[in-house]
């Protein structure tokens, strides 16, 4: 696992590089944003831990900057205890965490792991006994199947809403008519039951809705 | 010349083609019917892979396709429909039936199995859709192959395709049922 580490106190980011290496972790140290910035564009990382405060682009500025290159590796800020306005600056910014100075290094052991393990399941959802790998186009439950993309998207809707979803609603997502969706949603009953699943598609009124049968 | 089934062979025949007959009666359901008695050779080869002596008794008790017919369906329903039809059948006693479809195997593979009983002969059915029956060779051809550089990804591939056009059986089959019951 590859990880920058921003941060411009030296002894801090020594410090912190021979923690994370003893973790198993490959550690990129950046001075400041701009080296940052140089990094990230060279290299790969599973997660990121940027301090605000640094010298010639701040953290917040360059995690902006990151997020507009269309990279979503996971990031953690480092932030001076009381600045509420970096904290959530640095969430909306795109951060996925932060952690306040000064901090035990065992929390910070513990929110990367939570953040590796969250971005791990980032492609599949899963509800009941089956599973959706979104990426693979993939329905698992007893047995495995692939799906069309348009499917796949309406299995997920499906999958993550609890209550039922309006037709029309589903029609302009998929930019589909209700016709076709009818047909779609035929498809995923029939798919779900071939890999053993018992959840089926129900249609009522106007909404469908992921049912356990 | 005597084969390895000795005096049995021609009874064996007339039963293989008395039940190919009543099955090509539902014609309409298969894509093509292949049937056969097993060849002496592949019956020796079979024989010494499952370390049982080649002689008559292990080909009759021992091995269950030395009778064997493979219906191939143009859609899903079809299989049931064809299995459920064989199984009706008065002389017919089965023995084993194994659901691949239900129960995928590992590597992809989808297909009926059934093993019947005809005058205290084995007979071994596959029932598959084309779409199963042309993963099945490709899967056959890759399998015989023993020099392979990159197994495990020819397999993740082969089970990807296996995976693919089952969501097309399925797909098929229910643009063909929802045109039968007038909702397309």
């Amino acid at each position: 696992m590859r990880l920058l580490l921003a941060e411009d106190e030296a002894a801090l980011s020594r410090a912190l590089k021979t923690l994370l290496e003893n973790e198993g972790y490959e550690v990129h140290i950046a001075n400041d944003g701009i080296e940052a910035l140089q990094l990230v564009e060279e290299h790969i990382y599973d997660i990121m831990i940027l301090d605000i405060m640094m010298p010639r682009l701040d953290g917040i500025s360059t995690l902006k900057k990151i997020r507009e290159m269309q990279i979503s590796t996971p990031a953690i800020f480092l932030t001076a205890k009381g600045e509420v306005e970096d904290r959530v600056s640095g969430l909306e910014v795109g951060a996925d965490d932060y952690l306040c100075k000064p901090f035990a290094i065992k929390e910070l052991m513990a929110r990367l792991h939570a953040l590796h393990r969250r971005n791990n399941q980032k492609g599949c959802i899963e509800k009941g006994n089956i599973r959706l790998d979104m990426e693979k186009e993939e329905l698992i439950c007893h047995n495995s199947i692939r799906l069309s993309s348009r499917e796949c998207r309406l299995l997920s809707y499906l999958m993550t809403h609890q209550k039922e979803i309006s037709i029309d609603e589903l029609s302009k997502q998929l930019t589909c008519d209700h016709t076709r969706m009818r047909v779609y949603m035929s498809y995923l009953n029939n798919k779900l039951k071939s890999v053993g699943s018992s959840f089926i598609v129900e249609r009522k009124d106007g909404y469908y809705k992921l049912k356990e049968g | 010349m005597m084969t390895i089934y000795g005096n049995h062979l021609e009874v064996m025949e007339k039963i293989l083609s008395h039940l190919v007959e009543d099955i090509k009666q539902y014609s309409s359901h298969y894509e093509h019917l292949n049937y056969r008695i097993k060849s002496d050779e592949s019956m020796r080869e079979k024989c010494l892979r499952k370390q049982l002596p080649v002689n008559e008794n292990s080909v009759l008790h021992g091995i269950t396709d030395s009778i064997g017919i493979r219906g191939v369906t143009s859609f899903l329903d079809d299989v049931y429909y064809c299995k459920d039809m064989i199984k009706s059948l008065d002389y017919v006693e089965v023995v084993k039936e194994k659901d691949y479809i239900k129960n995928v195997k590992k590597n992809g593979y989808r297909s009926y199995h059934m093993i019947l009983k005809i005058e205290g002969y084995f007979v071994e059915v596959q029932l598959r859709t084309i779409a199963m029956d042309s993963w099945a060779a490709l899967e056959h051809k890759v399998s015989y192959k023993h020099q392979l550089k990159n197994k495990e990804l020819i397999q993740e591939e082969l089970k990807r395709c296996a995976d693919e056009l089952a969501s097309c059986d399925l797909s098929m089959q229910t643009i063909k049922t929802l045109i039968e019951e007038d909702e397309l």
